[in-house]
């Protein structure tokens, strides 16, 4: 048995309690006390075992390893071109120059300020649409059996395989003949008829993990199908809303297939159509590609940066669920 | 089998800004049942985690028979250990699961189906042995849980919750058929609850822990009678221990508008703020001013017949104090007096410290 | 609407239950027809007049007579589309589809394993947030920048790559590898690889953080190594992810296009070295001569090769 135990029933007199065996509860500090130990000690015990500062190592590598292209486009883009044909990591007499941006932001033949500015036009209607449209059709694929709903969830699977080029074709001809074609409205409705088929299938695995009970109880409390919608589904599905915005934004931003089928004219093109043509003939221009990639990188990037979460989120239900 | 002890063992986190457990002590004697009592939060786990091996101490050492083990992995500390959600192998089999250890352990599979056979017979889970554990039962989860810690015959047996998930009819059945389990098996084992009625059922000895320390080490006779401390004493008990503040003065203590209670039998002399304790299973209730003895006055706020006895409520000084009685036909705002025996009345200091009895 | 609604629901008399189907009807209309309108006209129709006009002749963009299977008998006879010669002989252009689908048989199994073991890597580290984020970044790069930043990374003056082999004394090996008839296709690959290697470890990640720790620590205390509780306990529970990522990353090796039109440009590099099946429809469909019959064809077999899997997918949930 243990020793305490045993010596309880051994208590002289004079001592009360055994409370000298027990901490008394002021004892309990609320963090760890701080050892009067040398700085060598603290920091051995800060340093992690070998194994894991190995570990630790190999993935730093990996990762820099991961970014060193785009740091090498990053570089690019503030050289000047006799340098970056030196070398892009040779830092020594580094200029740093914003030359590249100059240029790139007034490039002759389709300027990135003109066509950042496109692809926001095209982007940002795509996107909310979609929403729109999106979760209204994803409600009744979740709450609803209605004829033929095993049809279109075939439909949109199948449009969610189909690569973009088998769409071209046909989309070249209807925006050909409803006088669309080369204009934003032709290519924001081709984004959106796209798009569509995933979100309305990732929205509706959201609404189904939320309870019926909620609607029920706004029913009963007299909420028409409408109401319930905006004020019940929207609010609760917002998560998924922001995933959705955030990805299907991310897509429109940097496609390029399509707006190099549907748009023609030089003043409508779109950042990532104009980033090829900055090559040049003979000698690539570097810089000026470097510049105008980081600028168009640089909205999805950023975005990514600031909704990670919803972003990775979304990723992965988009293709797991 | 395997004795383990614990010195001044203090585990940190979140670089020492989480006290999870600080300076514990602790013996277990080889084939012994102790049970780690105390709130959500207390360290209990923790504690347990590092006799496993899944957490190395901070500071302090831990023993096994003797030899040093912090530095040992749990592979090679020869314990075994039911986790609160079983953590059973989801793809695997229950035949899968329970001989998951042993397979481990490069034992032949001829050995691996004769134990297997042995301790699902032991568990009665023998229906059980191809199914997934998806398809059963909490109760046959935790019998495989069970069979997976013993099948590989342990030094040391680590049990985490293990009864939490259950309902309470399996639970009380479950609690039974674990103690004869030990008592067969006589494997030392350590067993997390913050359950006090498990741990005084099943328990050699009871560890009652809070705030990341040990506040008493004692088999559950002793602990029930003898808390050691007011908290403790609060903690143990269904319900536990009516505690009152007072003040200590000449040898009895005042209660305020509660009267006076005689408390000549403890020791010193010190006067000064402190807790007269008494079991709601000691106290008496009567209408009546009784002729002589302690007695504490105040008015009935609830009555709860629960078949077994009677819960009175009673109101004293603003707080409720709680008595079982066999039968009353009190009703609520009656004026009463409680009454106990001398013998059965605590004393607790300011601090919490028992004063008495000694 | 709102009161008969909720009412309905709890005394369907005959009459009132049709008014609910009608009402259910208009709701459903309501809701689904604007989206579905857009999603026929603009998805499902484009890929039915694809199925239906691989079976016509073509004069231009004006579809002609029903041929039967004569665009599908010439694209599969064309060495654009596969080379067999080529094939034979180990030698680029093997066509589009043979290079396609060796993108495949690399890509794919690489960037699934290389994103395993980084979510491996990185799964308990402190700042594995960060460098999830820094592995994944060039998946949420346009992939024109990938491109172009691979061009970029392999030229033979300005390149990291051709410095790197500069600097460990592999001179004889500088190139310009995007142009490299014989290697560029292997070249864009592992640009490939280096892009969607991030989406496998961060489909691996999520899978990971969902397994239960407590059975990562009873496997310890049974006994199990690092190796087997690999190869026990995380492997079988993350294997079913491992479908998904492959079949992900099928569907996106068989959709390469920017990337290879940055490298080579609508031809699919020097002599179509590497083009790949989405350059093929480009080219066939967009740029003089044209040739619609080709370009659906080829778009149809891109489908038919990733359909099954999409399907695969959707059943298993």
């Amino acid at each position: 048995m243990t020793r305490d135990t045993r010596t309880s029933t051994e208590t002289a007199p004079e001592q009360r309690t055994d409370a000298g065996r027990y901490l008394p509860a002021d004892a309990i500090p609320e963090t760890a006390p701080s050892r009067e130990t040398e700085w060598r000690t603290r920091l051995t015990e800060a340093v992690p075992t070998l194994p894991r500062l190995l570990k630790y190592v190999l993935a730093i590598g990996v990762a820099l390893l991961w970014i060193v292209p785009f740091l090498g486009l990053f570089m690019a883009s503030v050289r000047p071109l006799s340098e970056i044909l030196q070398g892009w990591w040779n830092v020594e007499r580094m200029t740093f120059t914003l030359e590249n941006y100059r240029q790139a932001w007034s490039y002759s033949t389709a300027p990135m300020g003109r066509a950042l500015l496109n692809t926001f036009v095209v982007t940002v209607p795509s996107v909310l649409v979609v929403l729109l449209l999106g979760a209204m059709a994803a409600y009744p694929f979740a709450r609803f059996e209605f004829p033929l709903k095993t049809a279109l969830f075939f439909l949109i699977l199948l449009v969610m395989a189909a690569p973009p080029e088998l769409v071209a074709m046909g989309n070249y001809n209807t925006l050909r003949n409803i006088g669309l074609f080369d204009s934003y409205m032709g290519l924001v409705l081709v984004h959106v008829g796209w798009g569509l088929g995933w979100v309305v299938l990732f929205l509706r695995n959201y609404l189904l993990g939320i309870p019926e009970e909620l609607e029920e109880a706004a029913r009963i409390d007299g909420a028409s199908r409408y109401q319930i919608f905006r004020t019940i589904i929207l609010p609760l599905s917002a998560p998924a809303l922001v995933s959705v915005a955030v990805i299907q934004f991310t897509w429109v931003w940097n496609a390029f297939f399509f707006p190099l089928v549907f748009m023609r004219s030089p003043d409508l093109y779109l950042a990532p159509q104009v980033l090829p043509l900055m090559r040049g003939r003979l000698q690539v221009q570097w810089g000026l590609v470097a510049a105008g990639s980081v600028m168009t990188l640089a909205v999805p990037v950023i975005l990514f940066m600031l909704l990670e979460r919803y972003y990775k989120r979304g990723m992965v239900a988009a293709v797991t669920d | 089998m395997t004795a383990i002890s614990m010195e001044g063992v203090s585990k940190y986190f979140d670089a020492g800004n989480t006290v999870a457990n600080y300076r514990l002590d602790l013996e277990v004697a080889d084939g012994e049942f102790v049970v780690l009592l105390g709130p959500s939060g207390c360290g209990k786990t923790t504690a347990l985690r590092l006799i496993a091996g899944l957490e190395r101490p901070s500071e302090g050492a831990i023993y096994f028979d003797g030899e040093r083990v912090d530095d040992r992995s749990p592979s090679d500390r020869n314990v075994a250990m039911v986790f609160q959600n079983y953590a059973l192998y989801p793809h695997m089999t229950v035949a899968g699961n329970i001989e998951y250890p042993l397979k481990v352990r490069g034992i032949p599979p001829d050995d691996r189906d004769d134990r297997l056979e042995e301790v699902t017979r032991l568990l009665h889970i023998e229906d059980q042995v191809g199914k997934s554990p998806a398809e059963l039962s909490g109760g046959q989860r935790q019998r495989v849980a069970l069979a997976r810690a013993i099948v590989r015959q342990p030094s040391v047996f680590l049990l985490d919750e293990p009864l939490s998930n259950l309902d309470a009819k399996l639970r009380q059945e479950m609690r039974s058929e674990l103690k004869r389990l030990q008592n067969e098996l006589a494997i030392t084992t350590v067993y997390v609850t913050h359950n006090q009625e498990e741990a005084m059922a099943m328990a050699d000895t009871v560890v009652v822990m809070n705030r990341g320390t040990i506040r008493q080490i004692a088999p559950p006779g002793e602990l029930y009678d003898r808390p050691r401390t007011g908290w403790v004493a609060r903690f143990i008990g269904s319900p536990p221990m009516n505690l009152m503040d007072g003040t200590r003065r000449n040898g009895s203590v005042d209660l305020a508008e509660a009267g006076t209670v005689r408390f000549p039998g403890a020791p010193g002399n010190g006067d000064g703020t402190v807790s007269l304790g008494v079991r709601p299973e000691d106290l008496s209730v009567s209408a009546e001013p009784p002729p002589a003895g302690n007695a504490i006055e105040g008015v009935v706020d609830t009555v709860e017949p629960m078949g077994e006895y009677v819960l009175v409520n009673v109101t004293v000084g603003g707080r409720v104090v709680s008595a079982k009685v066999a039968d009353t036909d009190l009703e609520r705002e009656d004026r009463v007096f409680l009454t106990f025996e001398d013998d059965d009345a605590y004393l607790y200091d300011e601090n919490g410290e028992l004063i008495a009895p000694t | 609407m709102s009161l008969r609604d909720h009412i309905g629901d709890y005394r369907p008399a005959p009459e009132e239950a049709r008014g609910i189907d009608r009402e259910k009807a208009v709701v459903l209309a309501m809701f689904l027809v604007p989206g579905l309108t857009l999603f026929a006209i603009f998805s499902v129709g484009p890929i039915a007049y694809s199925a239906v006009g691989s079976v016509f002749s073509w004069e231009g963009f004006t579809i002609g007579q029903f041929t039967g299977l004569d665009n599908w008998i010439r694209t599969f006879r064309d060495p654009l589309f596969i080379n067999w010669t080529n094939i034979t002989e180990m030698q680029f252009p093997m066509g589009a589809l043979a290079q396609n689908l060796l993108w495949v048989v690399i890509h794919v199994p690489v960037s699934t394993l290389l994103g395993l073991g980084l979510a491996l890597l990185f799964a308990d580290l402190t700042g594995r947030r960060i460098l999830r984020s820094m592995v994944f970044l060039g998946f949420t790069v346009p992939t024109i920048v990938i491109g172009l930043v691979l061009l970029f990374v392999y030229d033979p003056q300005a390149g990291v790559f051709n410095a790197v082999l500069r600097a460990v004394g592999a001179e004889g090996l500088v190139r310009n590898w995007t142009q490299a008839p014989q290697l560029a296709i292997f070249a864009l690959i592992a640009g490939g690889i280096w892009v969607q290697t991030g989406f496998s470890m961060l489909l691996y990640s999520s899978a990971l953080s969902a397994i239960d720790p407590s059975l990562i620590e009873s496997a310890k205390v049974d006994g199990a190594g690092p190796y087997r509780r690999f190869r026990d306990i995380i492997w079988p529970l993350v294997r079913p992810v491992t479908a998904v990522v492959v079949i992900m990353g099928i569907i996106w090796v068989m959709r390469v296009f920017d990337i290879v039109y940055a490298a080579g440009g609508s031809a699919g590099g020097p002599g179509h070295v590497y083009s790949v099946l989405g350059i093929e429809v480009y080219r066939a469909a967009f740029e003089a001569p044209i040739d619609y019959g080709k370009a659906m064809v080829v778009a149809l077999v891109q489908l038919l090769i990733v359909a099954p899997l999409a399907l695969y997918i959707a059943r298993m949930n």
